[in-house]
């Protein structure tokens, strides 16, 4: 009986897996493009689409740090931080025996 | 000596006050992720602030209780937090789709440090990513928190347990955690938008139609975080087993071992 909810589970997320794929491949080549073109985030493609149909605008950020490359300084800046705080502790939890 | 001390904690502290001054004074229009600032009207952006307030309080007061009774708590805090936010703001492009989207990082966090505060872990990185990356906004923090830290968390701790307790191994059970925690995130933001714009046709409707534009691209972040999130989980399991104890409680005991008997 266990064993078999166990394999009724693992099956079902099979199942999920596989229909996710298809619906993936089928509905690809509906994906909306936003006004970046391709590879642009469905932040842009979907959310702002929505938003300008319903008469919503996009209003600039609280800090704009999207001027130039000072978004590309600060996703540098924040990738680096979080990536040394990840490792640091990281070895902490992992690596270090006490 | 100590004068020269205090005046350069002085500048330092100036220092964060300059920089702001500096990005506040040249504003020009951009776009953001998440729900970006002035999408959401006034009276929808405060109502998903509640919710978000309100797990985000009890996720401090966790932090705070936890962190007092078990010391190695923090490094885990560190590492959960700093996961949530890199993997939150990392843009993964889709093939065959042409776009890009982020995966969610939360169904990771609540499994390692649970829903409550993985919520508030969540909560944080989506205020940094609001302030300083022009993800999101300020505006819309509320309603952020809710789709990616609230539901995510929850949704993908809920799957774990699930799964776990069905007996599914602890790789394939973080997967399905990963899996229906990043696809509820994106489920809530179409409801979230479904619900502050639906003026211009039924509720239900437009739903589905943002749920189906964010499908081609989150079916397959769905499975990659939940790839990720079981690779995390079963190392971390098998090289710190004491970090997920309760992985081994919430799993129900095959007979022979409830009964005492060895394997």
């Amino acid at each position: 009986m266990r064993n078999l909810s166990k394999k009724v589970a693992i099956g079902a997320l099979i199942i999920v897996v596989c229909l996710a794929v298809i619906g993936w491949v089928f509905l690809a080549r509906q994906a909306p493009q936003g006004e970046e073109g391709p590879w642009g985030g469905v932040d842009v493609s979907v959310i702002e689409k929505y938003a300008t149909d319903a008469g919503r605008e996009a209003k600039e950020p609280f800090i704009n740090t999207d001027q130039g490359d000072l978004l590309l300084f600060v996703f540098a800046l924040g990738g680096a931080a979080g990536g040394f705080a990840a490792g640091y502790y990281w070895r902490r939890l992992i690596s270090e025996k006490n | 000596m100590l004068k020269k001390t205090r005046r350069l904690k002085r500048h330092i502290g100036l220092a964060p006050v300059l920089a702001l001054g500096l990005f506040l004074l040249y504003p020009t229009p951009a776009c953001a992720m998440h729900i970006a600032e002035g999408i959401l009207p006034a009276n929808w952006a405060v109502i998903w602030y509640i919710p978000a307030a309100v797990f985000v309080g009890i996720g401090i007061y966790l932090i705070k209780r936890k962190t007092k009774e078990t010391k190695g708590l923090v490094p885990l805090l560190g590492l959960t937090g700093a996961a949530i936010f890199l993997i939150s703001v990392f843009p993964i492009p889709v093939p065959i789709a042409g776009t890009c989207s982020h995966p969610c990082g939360t169904p990771l966090g609540a499994i390692l440090v649970g829903p409550f505060i993985s919520t508030t872990l969540g909560a944080l990185a989506l205020l940094i990513q609001a302030l300083f990356l022009a993800h999101g906004g300020i505006s819309t923090w509320g309603a952020n928190v809710v789709s990616m830290a609230l539901v995510g968390s929850f949704a993908g701790f809920g799957s774990f347990v699930l799964f776990r307790r069905l007996n599914v191994p602890i790789f394939l059970a973080a997967f399905a955690a990963g899996l229906f925690g990043d696809w509820a995130t994106y489920a809530t933001t179409a409801f979230e938008l479904a619900s502050a714009l639906d003026g211009h046709g039924p509720l239900w409707g437009m739903f589905a139609a943002i749920a189906t534009a964010f499908a081609p691209t989150q079916l397959p972040l769905g499975i990659l975080e939940g790839l990720f999130t079981g690779g995390v989980v079963s190392l971390v399991y098998q090289r710190r087993p004491e970090l997920l104890s309760y992985v081994r409680r919430i799993a129900r005991p095959e007979p022979h071992l409830a009964r005492g008997e060895n394997v």
